[in-house]
């Protein structure tokens, strides 16, 4: 199940130099201040900083970009304690139980019970990936060209079905971005739909791209909303408070351990990740609890059973982007931009080859989870602050931080006109509630499913029968089908579940960032 | 006059989101057929360009169908009450944002930047005339050498 081997080269790694190191305080920091802002996505603040990691070596880039993502998890948790209102979605159910608290003057412990939550979910969640992450390879690796194509569409559909409300929209998201995904000169060697421009031989550039249809795009939409986090009766941040709700989560070791392996399991599912395992977790421990009534009300398990489930996600969503190369929602997206960026192909060949690498990503997580503990503590004050920052100066100061970031991706103005192409087409997009994520997934993946299925095509000779002797896609394929079919039941489903734990609770959060 | 209280009822907005997607994937799918007629060339772009227009028409039967459904007023109150300038605003962020873009070329990144943060900031509403005065420039400044000390390649600057 481990390989020992290459876990004492990850441990020399992570201990040999402090490079690896340098990145994950400030990466936990723009994190926690990124998910502290109600409005800015986690995913957009890794898609801003992307660039950045083109000039680091592949494992502190990583290390860097997952620190973001430790950091906004949890710093989301923040206004929806102390305003009711989640950062990002992965923090609904936060606010059912954090808001009364901090009604009831329990804000420190109701923050303190969240930080504990996170840091230990995000801990349970990278502990299941790196028992799992080994024989899920070798598994892997057995498939073929036909299994991985179908298994590509079938991501997509899933992200396609659950991370926006409207099934038609998410799936024309995600068809057109895979169409998007094929720009440039094919396998045989024709030039399709560059309009002339040399520099989208190449494709699309992806990154771009993905700034302009999460961070513009975002931005756009977030433009009237300037006093949304203008509140004016600021409380009062006491550590002593903080560090009686740290512990408290310790107090709660049953709902801690169920919110942490719903959040693996869920998180692990292309397209849903944190923004459904938190409401999952949360109505699993209210239905388990011997006094229901009081969810809602300011529980403290409310909390930690929200918290822990969103933070452990993402070692849940790590399982699909190592194991198949395929991101399971915005997070993950960018990592595997960030792969691509650094010539890395993510996949069962990546985890047999490269096994030192993806143990010291699982490794140093263990101590970002350690400290986002320490960090969370001292910067609290300072990030409930955070929230006030006026969304007029934000906004122009993150699009041009885009623009640049893109500039220095391309080295041409091919970078920002797509970031402003891009943006303009994911605002439209979310106006009317399509899957932004879908896309962004689409445009990642294009490429990789159209030589899949040319593979297939040049492997069977055109027969379909090649497929008969293939359990594996047809499995896959007919999961596939049997989503199509259950993917509007299991949205009602999940409206169902918001409802049903619900409440008098906030709206739903800024859209998905599974 | 039933028809015309259709025609306000029908989603502009988003049939022409709808419009604009098919017309790039009808686009797309001309454009390799031009380029190859081969399989390998079309195996893929084909099948999910037909999946892409099917679900184009299956949307524009929707938006008709909730124009029907529709009371007489299709607006929602927040969009109807607030002001024009307001709901324009991120219409006017984009145009903006796609100038400054354009203008990079033209008038380099510390010019265009400045004024962009200037214009955005008035867009949203921002009249202090301090932070009008002070955070354009000192955001500009700190940007722009941050860059170009970073990137291996040149910037484009007027002035900095």
């Amino acid at each position: 199940m481990l390989d020992l081997p290459a876990l004492s080269a990850a441990f020399a790694l992570l201990t040999g130099s402090f490079g690896p190191w340098m990145f994950v305080i400030p990466g936990l920091l723009i994190g926690l201040a990124a998910g502290a802002v109600p409005g800015l996505q986690i995913s957009m603040a890794m898609a801003v900083f992307l660039p950045f990691t083109l000039y680091m070596d592949f494992l502190p880039a990583m290390l860097f970009l997952t620190a973001i993502f430790t950091g906004g998890t949890f710093g989301s948790g923040i206004p929806a304690i102390l305003m009711n209102i989640p950062g990002t979605s992965s923090a609904i159910a936060t606010a059912f139980d954090g808001y009364p608290m901090s009604r009831r003057g329990q804000h420190n412990e109701a923050l303190g019970l969240s930080l504990g939550a996170s840091s230990l979910g995000t801990a349970v969640g990278y502990l299941i990936l790196l028992f799992l992450i080994a024989p899920l390879s070798t598994a892997v690796l057995r498939l073929g060209p036909s299994e991985l194509f179908v298994v590509v569409l079938w991501g997509i559909t899933l992200i396609a079905l659950l991370s926006g409300a409207r099934v038609s929209r998410g799936l024309l998201a995600g068809t057109v971005g895979l169409l998007a995904g094929t720009v440039g000169m094919s396998a045989i060697g024709a030039v399709r739909g560059t309009m002339g421009v040399p520099d989208l031989l190449d494709g699309v550039p992806v990154i771009p791209a993905m700034i302009g249809l999460f961070a513009a795009s975002e931005l756009f939409s977030i433009v009237n909303r300037p006093y949304l986090v203008e509140d004016d009766r600021a409380r009062r941040v006491s550590l002593r408070g903080i560090l009686s709700g740290f512990t408290g989560a310790l107090r709660y070791p049953v709902v801690l351990l169920r919110g942490s392996l719903i959040g693996a399991l869920v998180g692990a599912i292309p397209g849903v990740g944190s923004s459904v395992s938190n409401l999952v977790s949360y109505a699993e421990t209210k239905r388990h609890d011997p006094d229901p009534a009081s969810f809602g009300r300011g529980n403290p398990k409310g909390v930690v059973a929200s918290e822990s489930a969103n933070s452990s996600s993402e070692g849940g969503s790590m399982v699909t982007l190592l194991a198949l190369g395929i991101p399971g929602g915005g997070g993950t997206a960018v990592m595997l931009a960030a792969f691509s960026m650094h010539n890395i192909t993510g996949g069962p060949r990546f985890i047999r080859e490269q096994t030192d690498i993806v143990y010291s990503i699982i490794l140093a997580n263990f101590v970002q989870a350690l400290l986002l503990a320490i960090l969370g503590l001292l910067f609290i004050r300072m990030l409930s602050a955070v929230v006030k920052v006026p969304i007029r100066i934000l906004v122009p100061s993150v699009l041009v931080l885009a623009v640049f970031g893109a500039y220095g991706l391309t080295g041409s103005m091919l970078g920002p006109y797509t970031v402003v192409g891009f943006g303009a087409i994911g605002w439209w997009l979310r106006r009317h509630d399509y899957s932004v994520a879908a896309a962004v997934v689409g445009l990642l993946l294009g490429g990789m499913a159209e030589g899949e299925l040319i593979r297939t095509y040049q492997i069977s000779g055109g027969h379909l029968d090649y497929l008969l002797g293939r359990p594996v896609t047809l499995v896959f394929a007919g999961l596939l089908l049997l989503s199509l079919v259950a993917g509007p039941l299991i949205g009602h489903l999940r409206r169902r579940l918001q409802a049903r734990v619900g409440l008098p609770g906030p709206g739903p959060g800024p859209g998905s960032d599974a | 006059m039933a028809s015309s209280s259709l025609l306000r009822r029908i989603d502009w907005s988003h049939l022409s989101l709808v419009s604009f997607l098919a017309a790039v994937v009808v686009w797309y799918l001309l454009d390799s057929i031009d380029a190859s007629r081969r399989v390998e060339n079309l195996l893929f772009v084909v099948p999910a360009a037909v999946v892409a227009l099917a679900l184009c028409a299956w949307l524009y039967v929707q938006i008709v169908r909730a124009a029907l459904s529709a009371g007489e007023t299709r607006a929602t109150p927040g969009e109807a009450t607030a002001p024009l300038a307001v709901r324009l605003r991120p219409v006017l962020l984009l145009l903006a944002f796609a100038a400054y873009a354009a203008a990079i070329g033209l008038i380099g990144f510390d010019v265009s930047t400045f004024v962009f943060l200037l214009v955005a900031l008035l867009i949203q509403g921002e009249r202090g005339w301090i932070l009008l005065a002070i955070y354009p420039a000192a955001f500009t400044a700190v940007v722009c050498y941050g860059f170009r000390s970073l990137l291996p390649y040149s910037m484009p600057m007027l002035v900095l």
